[in-house]
């Protein structure tokens, strides 16, 4: 479809086409500080990435762009699970699409990656991207991925209209991958690949968003028919092994998110009501319908410092846990879900803090991220140090500790503690 | 001898009614500076201070609202690659409002009015100092009238009339050089919120960009750090007054469409 348009475009306008190349090429390290790592190799995780971007801007209102993403890595002490082991070559195009603009009117149409929601790192409304947790690195972002989308916006009276609206049909989704300890797989159980999908109108996505902004703050409400991005684990064989499949269950949803600025702080809220495939709790094998709710704000203090508080709470109005499972393997998956999938308490209050020292003529930024789960005591500890030598190169220091009950989702990520670097260098 | 004195005391009235108030100054000030429409390329330099010098490069958009007293503006960053894509959306009004859009996160961020007194992307230009001083949020006095290069000039005292202003622009005093022949300002000098001297800004190529409305405009703007020792360089060129930029440029959710 791209390459048509492309050809079309170029047949039957004469255009002074701008191009531009850029990219970054970064280099990751994590090591295990909990003795994960298996001789000889010391480290948890490396990787060897180069990004490179193009653009092409036909005029000012048609463009395109690619994302072209190569990961060379070893991932044999950490992802094992997710099919990954020692040097895998990993070459895809990260984004790829082409886009028209218009007064009031857009369309996007290709890979694309779509981020909605305003809260800080954790967003119930971010129905249409996915993450490859697998993927250690200290930007959460570089683990996020693209679906094969047509994203349309509108904003009536020619983009002078205070609402805005959002449609997206997402033809193929991205499948995220969770990170699974090795020791928290069932005995006997083999992990085989994702399910597969064929496109069709039934295995469609679509989302629609409508944003009202006004001066100071704006408030967005947002539907979703399509499938939970991060998987779940399903029996498919049970003969002298036990097979499980990754599997991406259906799911509805309807969340909101505003935002409003006062004169020294922000305030963010966002919240989703998820529809699933098990909404009475039925079994404990599946998740449950639930309600994940964040209230936020994001302060400066003092000079260079910035803090971002967040109340999160999840909620299932109907819940089985997995040790009512009857069946002793059923009842090992259902925890080993339950795990993954974040539904092992009926509700899961949480907070997080960011704070951030960021002083604007030095080389050095720092920055601590907690976040912690009320019931268990569980928690995420991220403390980092950037520094930015030469203008084009930044190193970051950092560490994952992963604390409190192991029966926990943070604390069962306890294999996971490491300390890591990154050199990252732009170009 | 009366009429020698009651003729001279009537030309010294009538010279005193051609003498502008510091008021007036900033008036016209305001009005040879309020371009319509302004497309440009920029370039912010960055230096000094023992630091090494960083250039950034960016489009600009600068549009008057319809209330005809507000901008609003979207700068949209290409290089260096690191801020590719970036862009800050100010809208000004009674409040003003900044957006930054950040391509790694794919959103749009608010900016909190006590932070528009902080550096505009790594730079010494503050928020604040890429949005429009509103005339009416300050109070305005005429020091003195002196010589500023080959110029003449009016040496004018500004203070802001409430903590707002103060709070968001980091400055309790300003002093600025307008020249008395096109009422362009060619210098000012900042002061912070207990008066000692904070920055110096210095605009230089200053060029009539609109000839028909007799809009100015200088191409370039260095403001120094008078505390760090560091500066930036804030220069345009292709500045376009012709084409209409359409109102949609500047909604929150277009932000995010390079």
């Amino acid at each position: 479809m791209f390459v048509l348009f492309f050809i079309l475009f170029c047949s039957f306008n004469a255009v002074a086409i701008e191009a531009d190349l850029s990219g970054k090429t970064f280099i990751d390290t994590y090591f295990s500080t909990q003795g994960v790592a298996t001789p000889p190799k010391s480290f948890l995780q490396q990787n060897l990435s180069l990004w490179l971007q193009g653009d092409l801007k036909f005029s000012e209102k048609f463009s395109a762009r690619a994302i072209y993403q190569g990961d060379y890595f070893d991932a044999t002490n950490s992802s094992q699970a997710a099919g990954y082991s020692a040097n895998t070559l990993r070459s895809t195009l990260r984004e790829f699409y082409w886009q028209f603009k218009r007064e009031g009117f857009s369309v996007r149409e290709g890979k694309q990656i779509i981020s909605w929601g305003k809260s800080d790192g954790l967003n119930p409304t971010d129905f249409l991207s996915a993450k490859d947790y697998t993927f250690l690195n200290p930007d959460d972002e570089i683990r996020r991925l693209a679906g094969t989308v047509v994203y349309t916006t509108w904003t009536p009276d020619s983009g002078n209209s205070p609402l805005t609206f959002e449609l997206v049909t997402q033809f193929i989704m991205p499948k995220g991958k969770s990170l699974i300890p090795q020791e928290r797989i069932p005995t006997g159980v083999v992990i085989s690949d994702a399910d597969t999908r064929p496109i069709s109108f039934d295995n469609t996505e679509y989302a629609l968003k409508t944003t009202y902004n006004s001066s100071g703050w704006d408030l967005s409400f947002s539907f979703f028919r399509g499938f939970d991005h991060q998987p779940e684990f399903r029996e498919v064989s049970r003969q002298s092994i036990i097979i499980l499949q990754q599997y991406y269950s259906r799911i509805f949803a309807t969340g909101f998110d505003f935002s409003k600025s006062y004169p020294d702080w922000v305030l963010r809220l966002e919240g989703a009501y998820f529809h699933t495939e098990n909404p009475n709790a039925q079994t404990a094998l599946s998740k449950p319908s639930h309600f994940d709710f964040i209230v936020g704000a994001e302060k400066p203090l003092w000079t260079n410092w910035r803090l971002n508080f967040q109340m999160i709470m999840r909620y299932f109005p109907n819940f089985k846990a997995a040790s009512e499972e009857l069946d002793p393997i059923s009842r090992q998956i259902a925890q080993f879900n339950s795990l993954l999938k974040q539904y092992v308490d009926k509700t899961r209050p949480s907070t997080s803090v960011r704070l951030a020292y960021e002083p604007e003529a030095s080389d050095f930024s720092s920055d601590v991220f907690l976040i912690y789960n009320f019931e268990g005591a569980d928690y995420l500890l991220r403390p980092q140090v950037k520094y930015k030598p030469i203008d084009n190169l930044k190193l970051t220091v950092g560490s994952d500790y992963y604390g409190g009950d192991q029966t926990k989702p943070l604390g069962s990520l306890k294999a996971y503690n490491s300390i890591y670097f990154e050199a990252q260098y732009y170009f | 001898m009366s009429k020698i004195i009651l003729t001279l005391f009537i030309f010294l009235q009538s010279i005193d009614a051609y003498a502008l108030s510091a008021d007036e100054i900033m008036k016209k000030n305001e009005e040879a500076k309020k371009n319509k429409n302004i497309t440009t390329k920029a370039y912010l330099i960055t230096g000094g201070g023992g630091k090494a010098q960083r250039e950034k490069e960016f489009s600009w958009w600068r549009k008057l609202s319809s209330d005809t007293v507000h901008f609003k503006t979207l700068t949209r960053f290409h290089k260096p690659a690191e801020v590719k894509d970036e862009g800050v959306l100010f809208l000004e009004d009674k409040e003003t409002e900044i957006l930054i859009y950040l391509p790694a996160y794919k959103k749009v961020r608010r900016v909190e009015t006590a932070q528009q007194s902080g550096s505009f992307m790594g730079s010494e230009f503050s928020y604040a100092d890429i949005t429009s001083h509103q005339r009416e949020d300050y109070n305005y006095k005429l020091l003195k009238e002196e010589k500023c290069d080959a110029f003449d000039c009016y040496v004018i005292e500004s203070t802001p009339k409430t903590e707002d202003v103060i709070e968001k622009t980091g400055s309790a005093r300003g002093v600025v050089w307008v020249r008395k022949d096109n009422f362009v300002d060619v210098k000012a000098e900042i002061f912070d919120l207990e008066k000692k001297p904070w920055k110096k800004l210095v605009a230089k190529e200053i060029k009539m960009i609109d000839e028909a409305n007799k809009k100015w405009m200088a191409m370039d703007l260095k403001m120094e750090n008078l505390k760090t020792g560091r500066f930036t360089n804030l220069k345009f060129e292709k500045v376009d007054v012709t084409k209409i930029i359409p109102d949609s440029i500047f909604k929150k959710t277009s932000v995010g469409f390079w």
